[in-house]
């Protein structure tokens, strides 16, 4: 239960357009949130949906935001992108207040959104949903060889992890070169 | 939130939070784990520390179907135990038979390196008990091909100090040679069976077939056929403590030998039991020459005793008894005729031969122990059963058991 509508962070969303979910549900109305990631969409997301990602639901629950605290201060994920977050949110809006199932099959197969949902659910530690992920990235390297599962997660080799590490050494010991120099211009 | 790379092409695994990475492993099985373990130091060093359930390993270096074989011991919903069967591509042409469930491929040429590498990385990354090592050499496994697999199991950091289970299938005469000449790691269990075809033509070059020199080796329990190696030298430098034979060539001057030298303290202290056939009938007398045996009564049961590797109690009637030097005494005796299972009546054929090794041993010129016929009275006419009966008393006469208590 969600819409979406092009904007910026400030700007109000709109009302939900879409039916209650059952003629049986209780007469207390539900509260909706609205979130908007890299792009600045904004999505509302039903206080049930949000339930699934514990940053979320710690986030309202320690605000205390009224609904239209809430339209009016869409909760800010500036580094999930936004095509991801409507993932996500579709996700915890299909499976809102429903026992989920053992595997989900609708995730991205694409390598490199899979990637960016796993680090999008790990931040706002939706769980149920960061274990599918998982295990969809798990079984990506399932009957492949060393040197496919190598290319497939850019595993260095010995020989570059050294020198990465050779190169991360130097450029300690130069940042606190800098910093000694500094320190000492200071005291001047 | 672990930024994304801008100009990302691929998932860098290493680039995802530590506890997602923990997550991803955890839904991987033994061979993504094995896999990933190859690639660098980093991933074996995360492999290592993967959770992972306790495998037993079989180790077959000369297997062709897979080289070794990893087993849970876990049986999963359709009662069938989880097992990993690893096999070197490329290696034996049959990659395409032994691909699926239980087969998987090690992107590795077949060599002893490869094969020793393997062994070391997998008893690295993951918790390994060793089982049964399977060698089995044919014509095909020449000694320089076996030099190398010989040196490692001599060299190899066993847990135990010794090679837990040794089970040796011998096809060809000069490998099986090599291999007891060569080995110097005690053995824990060791298996030897022979299928040495006497037309191989390596055999006829061989000469002597048994490995008459000592080895250099022990054995706690040594089982099989000793049929084609098995010679008294041998038999005392390994220094079992349980054999068990379902076929020897030793005749009753060998175990006369043989048993001097235990009763002398010189060879086979560490002796439990025996039980094998020789190659002829056993005469007493010869086998138990200059021995000072003392031949017991068969008519009491004297001991109720077990042997080692079943659970069956057995009653003891008759036997020799020999003491060694040091004291201590053994009870030597035909299988069939001298135990009974518990509770059991002493049937009227083992009386009768015992009676007749009780006559014969008690004579004064002792050679009468040529072989006698079975008269077989039975109330059933089947003939078959008959000479069933009678073949059995006749390998009986060639079985022996020794206990040392």
């Amino acid at each position: 239960m969600s819409s979406t509508e092009q904007g910026t962070s400030s700007a109000a969303p709109a009302e939900p357009t879409t039916a209650p979910e059952s003629a049986a549900a209780p007469e207390v109305p539900e509260s909706f949130y609205y979130v908007h990631g890299k792009d600045k969409v904004v999505h509302k997301v039903s206080a049930g949906a949000l339930q699934h990602s514990a940053l979320i639901h710690g986030m309202i629950s320690n605000l205390g935001y009224t609904e239209e605290q809430a339209k009016a201060n869409p909760f800010p994920f500036e580094n999930i992108d936004g095509d991801i977050l409507q993932m996500v949110v579709d996700w915890c809006n299909q499976h809102k207040g429903k026992p989920t199932p053992p595997e989900d099959t609708n995730l991205p197969k694409q390598k490199e959104k899979l990637f960016d949902l796993v680090l999008a659910v790990n931040y706002l530690e939706i769980k149920e949903l960061l274990t599918y992920c998982c295990k969809q990235v798990a079984m990506m390297v399932k009957g492949k060889s060393p040197e496919e599962i190598r290319e497939i997660w850019m595993i260095p080799t010995d020989a570059e992890d050294e020198a990465a590490e050779k190169e991360a050494k130097k450029r300690a010991g130069k940042e606190a070169a800098g910093e000694t120099a500094a320190a000492a211009g200071d005291a001047k | 939130m672990t930024s994304t790379p801008l100009n990302r092409t691929g998932i860098s695994l290493f680039n995802l939070p530590y506890l997602v990475q923990n997550e991803i492993y955890a839904n991987w099985d033994l061979m993504e784990i094995f896999h990933f373990s190859t690639l660098s130091k980093r991933t074996k060093s995360i492999s290592k520390s993967i959770r992972k359930e306790p495998f037993l390993m079989h180790l077959s270096p000369f297997f062709k179907k897979y080289q070794i074989e990893l087993c849970t011991g876990r049986k999963d919903e359709n009662e069938k135990e989880r097992i990993w069967r690893l096999h070197f591509v490329p290696f034996t042409g049959c990659e395409r038979l032994y691909k699926g469930n239980f087969y998987y491929p090690v992107f590795l040429k077949n060599s002893c390196e490869n094969f020793v590498f393997l062994v070391e990385h997998l008893k690295d990354v993951f918790e390994v008990k060793f089982g049964t090592l399977e060698l089995c050499i044919g014509v095909e496994i020449d000694d320089v091909k076996m030099k190398p697999y010989v040196e490692w199991m001599n060299d190899f950091n066993w847990e135990s100090g010794k090679v837990p289970a040794l089970s040796v299938i011998a096809r060809d005469e000069p490998s099986l040679k090599f291999l007891l000449k060569n080995l110097k790691r005690d053995v824990d269990q060791m298996k030897i069976d022979t299928y040495i075809r006497k037309e191989n033509p390596a055999s006829k070059s061989g000469g002597n077939p048994k490995c008459s020199t000592p080895v250099n080796f022990k054995v706690d329990v040594l089982t099989g056929n000793g049929e084609e190696w098995w010679a008294t030298e041998t038999m005392k430098s390994m220094d079992a403590i349980r054999m068990d034979f379902y076929q020897s060539d030793l005749s009753n001057l060998d175990m006369n030998q043989f048993l001097r030298s235990w009763k002398e303290g010189a060879s086979n202290e560490r002796l439990k039991e025996i039980k094998l056939p020789l190659r002829e009938r056993v005469k007493w007398r010869t086998m138990l020459e200059g021995l000072d045996a003392d031949l017991r009564d068969f008519r009491t049961a004297r001991k109720i005793f077990r042997f080692a590797k079943d659970n069956q109690l057995y009653q003891l009637h008759g036997g020799f008894d020999i003491t060694r030097a040091d004291g201590r005494i053994a009870t030597i005796g035909h299988e069939l005729y001298n135990l009974i299972f518990e509770n059991q009546p002493m049937e009227q054929y083992k009386i009768e031969e015992c009676t007749r090794i009780s006559r014969v041993w008690n004579l004064e010129q002792g050679d009468e122990e040529e072989e006698i016929e079975d008269v077989i009275v039975l109330e059933e006419a089947d003939g078959h059963v008959a000479d069933w009966r009678k073949y059995q008393r006749k390998q009986g006469r060639r079985h022996i058991f020794m206990i040392v208590w």
